[in-house]
């Protein structure tokens, strides 16, 4: 065989096998689809695709609920969250790693000790926590949250490679005149980019997707978010299965669609740390 | 221009002193090269001179006017890193320029400055490139053209060519030799490298262990070493050294007997007592292998022979030292034979058991 057939075999191989991996993994994204596309009827019918295809669950969830008003809740609480860790933690990365402040350390080594605690043992306290601020049912009672357990992981990131970063172009940088702001954003920050966003893909994916919170917290069904949308669809006796996954289907489209958007960066940005150069 | 006086400073890490107290004063328009072991340092003094490292005593002066507490670009100096320290997500062109827009230079300023600069340093096809596109020598050429846009009054240079392969090396040692002339601004320079030490610089400072060992002119450093620090230092291969006791003490003369197994006769001006250990010293070129010629014969076997075709080193094993010869004849010498040498008494030093150099009559080093 010659080497380009034999390599052209080779990935013919590693891509059929990455497609039965694939087909696996997607087996319940699609059964979830499917089940949105039923009738109660055949709800629970023990097959991939059944036919005749109904889009009534879609126009029923829609119906039912204000989505629009949904969605921009879950966006504003997702984009202020995400604005909020990566700035905050982003620049204590930089404190730490580059300005190396006094005491900062000691805050990061605090901070990470937070990564160890269960969400759930935070709820009660959090809840009376926001009760007395009066910020039950705002978005902040959920911003606020939500940025204070995202903090520790992305400064771990960020921190990680803001000390692997050449020491000698903060040097430069203030040797270039630049005041320790101009640095953090026209050196430091640059440098970091791939962990950059990395971290505020992360970020988004999981405050996007969190159900605990938000059901403690917005108790107002026009401040809810999309994620606790589902729940009256599930219910005691799973009433009615296919809006359930109509709904979840409608919730998952911005994240896949966010995701293949920025697919490559976040690949990049998973990558980076490993390999060098 | 401008003249820079470091005095008395002290620099610790922690509990480690890495200056105990060092003063020098550069000169305007002076080329001042550091050189040094590594670890001794060099790159903490260019550091702290830059602004980037406090120091804990002393004073920095540049033009008499007190800089300790000033920032590095109100110093009015520029800084060429060993890695050079090139933002790898901006272009030649901004890197050059970057000092200048966060001075908030006005625009057609920079672009003129930086034109010129890259006009001068070849750079003009590369502008718009970033550093990861460029070879090494271009990015050590964009290290000095973004310390040049900024007009500095103190330019330093950490190792600026140890990153480049050899023959780069030469061309970019021309290059900063060139603009030198050109720049006529005060330059320290920090390198491993004797032959840029020595070509380049109107004066070298030898340091040791975060001491000044000695200051002066290349060539008065070679020939007129306060001690065996920086003769041993100074010149490739380095000098020799044997070690010896003085036998006899007479008028303006010493008889020393050498370990190795002959008594040198030295004519001396400075003191030294009978029964003292001392070290001869001798550089590699001045030793004569296999003439007839004056000189206090010696005889040894041939350890190991590099010939690197202009020249051949010879290592010659003298009872339990070893000395190297440096021969320029093209002349093929072979291993484990045995050979005589011919030490000139005029070309050599005497050290005394502290390491600094007795003064002697009729030397080299008292004849430059
Ligand atoms: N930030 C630091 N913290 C603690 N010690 C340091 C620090 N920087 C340098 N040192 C120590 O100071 C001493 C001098 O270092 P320096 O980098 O100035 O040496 P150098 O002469 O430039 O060496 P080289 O020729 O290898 O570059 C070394 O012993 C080093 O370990
Ligand atoms: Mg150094």
């Amino acid at each position: 065989m010659t080497r380009i057939s034999r390599s052209s075999a080779k990935s013919l191989a590693l891509h059929a096998t990455l497609f039965v991996v694939l087909g696996f993994w997607m087996l319940p994204l699609v059964y979830m689809v499917s089940v949105g596309l039923r009738s109660p009827s055949q709800a629970f019918d023990p097959v991939l695709f059944a036919w005749p295809v109904t889009f009534a669950n879609f126009i029923t969830v829609i119906r039912d609920n204000p989505l629009t008003g949904i969605f921009l809740n879950s966006l504003i609480i997702t984009v202020a969250t995400v604005i909020t860790v990566v700035s905050v933690s982003a620049l204590f990365a930089f404190a730490c790693s580059v300005l190396r402040l006094r005491g900062s350390l000691v805050i990061y080594a605090t901070l990470l000790t937070t990564l160890m605690v269960p969400l759930a043992s935070l709820v009660l306290p959090l809840a009376i926590l926001l009760k007395t601020f009066g910020w039950v049912n705002t978005y902040w009672g959920l911003i606020f949250p939500y940025s204070a357990l995202g903090v520790p992981f992305a400064i771990v990131i960020l921190k990680a490679f803001m000390d692997d970063s050449p020491k000698e172009l903060f040097d430069a940088a203030r040797v270039d005149g630049c005041s320790s702001w101009q640095t953090f954003w026209h050196v430091a920050l640059p440098l970091v980019r791939p962990a950059l966003v990395f971290v505020a893909i992360w970020q988004f994916i999981v405050t996007w997707n969190e159900f605990f919170l938000a059901l403690i917290v917005l108790t107002r069904a026009e401040m809810k978010t999309l994620t606790i949308v589902p729940m009256q669809y599930s219910g005691l006796y799973m009433a009615n299965p296919g809006a359930l996954f109509a709904i979840l289907t409608l919730i998952a489209l911005p994240l896949i669609f966010l995701y293949v958007l920025v697919q490559r960066a976040f690949v990049r940005g998973l990558l980076a740390g490993a390999v060098k150069g | 221009m401008a003249t820079l006086q470091i005095d008395n400073i002290i620099k610790r890490f922690g509990t480690v002193t890495v200056i105990p107290e060092l003063s020098l004063t550069v000169k305007d328009r002076e080329f001042c090269v550091l050189v040094g072991p590594s670890g001794c340092g060099k790159s903490t003094l260019l550091r702290i001179i830059a602004g980037l490292e406090a120091i804990n005593a002393g004073r920095l002066l540049v033009d008499g006017r007190d800089v300790s507490a000033l920032a590095p670009p109100e110093r009015g100096i520029a800084m060429v890193f060993q890695s050079y320290a090139l933002y790898p997500h901006m272009d030649v062109n901004r890197n050059m320029g970057f000092g200048l827009e966060i001075s908030r230079t006005p625009r057609n300023e920079i672009v003129s400055r930086v034109a010129r600069a890259a006009e001068s340093l070849h750079l003009g096809k590369f502008l718009r490139r970033r550093p990861r596109e460029l070879s090494g020598g271009q990015r050590q050429r964009v290290a000095i053209g973004r310390a040049i846009t900024r007009k500095p009054t103190l330019f330093l240079l950490d190792e600026p060519l140890s990153n480049l392969d050899a023959a780069l090396r030469v061309n970019m040692r021309v290059e900063i030799a060139r603009l030198k002339e050109e720049l006529n601004s005060t330059m320290i320079y920090v390198t491993h490298d004797q032959v840029e030490a020595m070509t380049l610089a109107d004066r070298i400072v030898v340091m040791n262990e975060g001491r000044i060992e000695q200051v002066g002119a290349p060539l008065e450093l070679y020939e007129q070493p306060g001690n065996r620090f920086v003769a041993g230092f100074l010149g490739s291969p380095a000098m020799n050294f044997l070690s010896g006791t003085v036998a006899q003490v007479a008028d303006g003369a010493a008889r020393v007997d050498l370990t190795a197994g002959t008594s040198v006769m030295i004519p001396l001006a400075g003191r030294v007592e009978t029964g003292q250990f001392v070290e001869l010293g001798i550089r590699p070129e001045h030793i004569k292998l296999n003439e007839d010629d004056d000189g206090v014969p010696v005889s040894g076997r041939a350890a190991i022979v590099e010939m690197l075709g202009s020249d051949t080193f010879v290592h010659v094993r003298l009872g339990d030292e070893t000395i190297v010869v440096r021969d320029s004849h093209g002349r093929r010498i072979g291993k484990g034979l045995d050979v005589d040498l011919r030490l000139p008494v005029e070309a050599c030093y005497l050290f005394d058991q502290t390491g600094l150099r007795v003064s002697r009559l009729n030397g080299l080093a008292e004849a430059a």
